[in-house]
């Protein structure tokens, strides 16, 4: 009996702790989304910068290259997930293309997160600066398939 | 002595053919000759990497790249063939199709002698004296040398030709009108050779070249009146863009409007990757550019391009569309900062 109580105990408490489906931006405001989301591209942007000073030779220390790198990993892992419904208004240069041609977006997305893993590759491979500005170079390119078709002009 | 000597001669043999301006006073004359001469003996501005190679075809294609051609006259998104031309530019004054100008005879420039291709390179006229419309910058390439028109002709007729026909421009009326390039021609345009300034650096000089004639970088970044010539006090200040609602970046040195924040470096980066000093890289037509052109330059090109543009006056300039635009939106008015 002890035993048949612990089995249904430990269904009820997996029934009620089981999480949820990812999706806490539903109760979050679409204006906190949007600073949100341009503060993580912001910081992909600061990640990026750190990397270029290196590959341009006015920064010798290298110390910082890898957690740089992998930032970039990071904020792009995330990307997608912060354009969500109801986000394409207010003060954003997000494009309703965005919306409208969801599998294109997270494939522009998905060839950048590659090009970030490459670049995070090739740095925890070499200190040859050249490299890493080439790797950081194709990057560059990637992100611009991002924003050329889904982000407003300026 | 005597590379400087044979330039100048062919500089003089230039001017001959290509000066419109029949009653010149002879004393002006002999001025430009002897300071476009000395400026050779104080070094020799049109001169790079590139352009040791004794291949003339090898340099014509440094020239091609570093003036644009290819990105123009090549349909890309089309996929059309190299130089093969049938690039749409639209302009508020209509579409315009970039023409084929590879040898081939028929379809291409492959009947054309190295005169024509002065003429229309840089007076505007086409061997059967069509004139150009100011789409086509033979208003920068006016001033580009003797040297570099030959070996960008050499170039031209090495590469394979193509079959595409020109397209017919969809211009409006009454633009459509052949008077109207002609018109505006006599208007706005005249020749200009390139002048060295002595009292900069060689490398400063070599960076004027590259933006003001080959790279004809104000032909964009530059805004335009009714009829679409350049408003030369407000140069390289940034323009609202002809058909998009965005705008083609200030490239004075101004601190809030244009890149006065960017350094020498920040620039010859940009040009050679795209990057933008926060972090974000360009897309557009300035993408292709740095794809095409700018990243296949020399470093000591970018170098001296970054030179040139850190030295031009700053000019403030948000024009009320980007002040309005700013105040409706609350945005800083850097039109560089990045906004997802």
């Amino acid at each position: 009996m002890a035993r048949k109580n612990s089995i249904i105990g430990t269904i009820l408490a997996l029934v009620l702790f089981i999480p949820g489906s990812p999706n806490p931006q539903a109760a979050d405001e679409a204006k906190d989304i949007i600073k949100f989301r341009q503060n993580v591209m912001k910081g992909v942007g600061a990640h990026i910068n750190n990397i270029a000073a290196v590959a341009k030779g006015k920064i010798t220390f290298q110390g910082n290259l890898v957690s740089d790198a992998q930032g970039i990993v990071n904020g792009l892992a995330t990307t997608g997930d912060l354009f969500p419904d109801g986000t394409d208004g207010g003060k954003t240069n997000a494009l309703s293309s965005i919306w409208e041609d969801r599998s294109g977006f997270e494939k522009a997305l998905r060839e950048s997160s590659e090009r970030a893993g490459q670049l995070l590759e090739v740095i925890q491979g070499s200190n040859d600066i050249k490299e890493i500005g080439t790797a950081l170079g194709a990057l560059g390119k990637s992100c611009g398939k991002c924003h050329e078709p889904y982000r407003k002009k300026m | 002595m005597n590379l400087i000597g044979r330039r100048c001669k062919s500089h003089l043999e230039n001017m001959r053919a290509t000066t419109y301006i029949p009653h010149f006073p002879k004393l002006i004359v002999c001025g430009i000759i002897f300071a476009t001469c000395n400026s050779f003996t104080t070094g020799n501005v049109f001169a790079n990497e590139i352009t040791k190679d004794d291949n003339s075809i090898a340099r014509g294609a440094y020239i091609a790249r570093t003036s644009n051609c290819i990105s123009c006259h090549t349909d890309v998104k089309d996929g059309s063939p190299l130089l093969g031309g049938g690039r749409p530019i639209t302009t508020k004054f209509g579409i315009f199709f970039t023409p084929n100008i590879t040898a081939d005879p028929i379809t291409g420039i492959g009947q054309w002698n190295l005169e024509d291709f002065r003429n229309a390179l840089t007076q505007g006229v086409s061997p059967q004296e069509e004139y150009y419309y100011p789409v086509f910058p033979y208003t920068s390439f006016n001033a580009m040398s003797t040297t570099d028109i030959e070996d960008l002709w050499r170039y031209l007729e090495s590469v394979p030709t193509a079959k595409t026909v020109n397209r017919k421009h969809q211009i409006k009326f009454p633009f459509s009108l052949s008077l109207v390039p002609r018109l505006w021609r006599k208007t706005f345009f005249r020749h200009k050779p390139f002048h060295f300034n002595p009292k900069e650096s060689l490398r400063w000089n070599r960076g004027s070249y590259l933006v003001e004639v080959l790279g004809h970088c104000h032909e964009c970044h530059s805004p335009r009146n009714f009829i679409g010539a350049i408003i030369k006090k407000e140069a390289y200040s940034g323009a609202k863009h002809p058909t998009e609602n965005s705008y083609i970046p200030n490239i004075t040195p101004d601190p809030t409007s244009g890149i006065g924040h960017w350094d020498e470096d920040d620039i010859s980066w940009f040009l050679e990757t795209g990057f933008l000093p926060d972090g974000d890289v360009t897309t557009g037509v300035m993408a292709e550019i740095v794809e095409t052109s700018t990243s296949q330059l020399t470093m000591s090109d970018r170098e001296a391009i970054a030179i040139f543009l850190k030295s031009l006056p700053p000019i403030e300039n948000l024009s009320l569309e980007r002040k309005k635009k700013n105040a409706e939106e609350g945005w800083q008015s850097n039109a560089l900062h990045n906004n997802n």
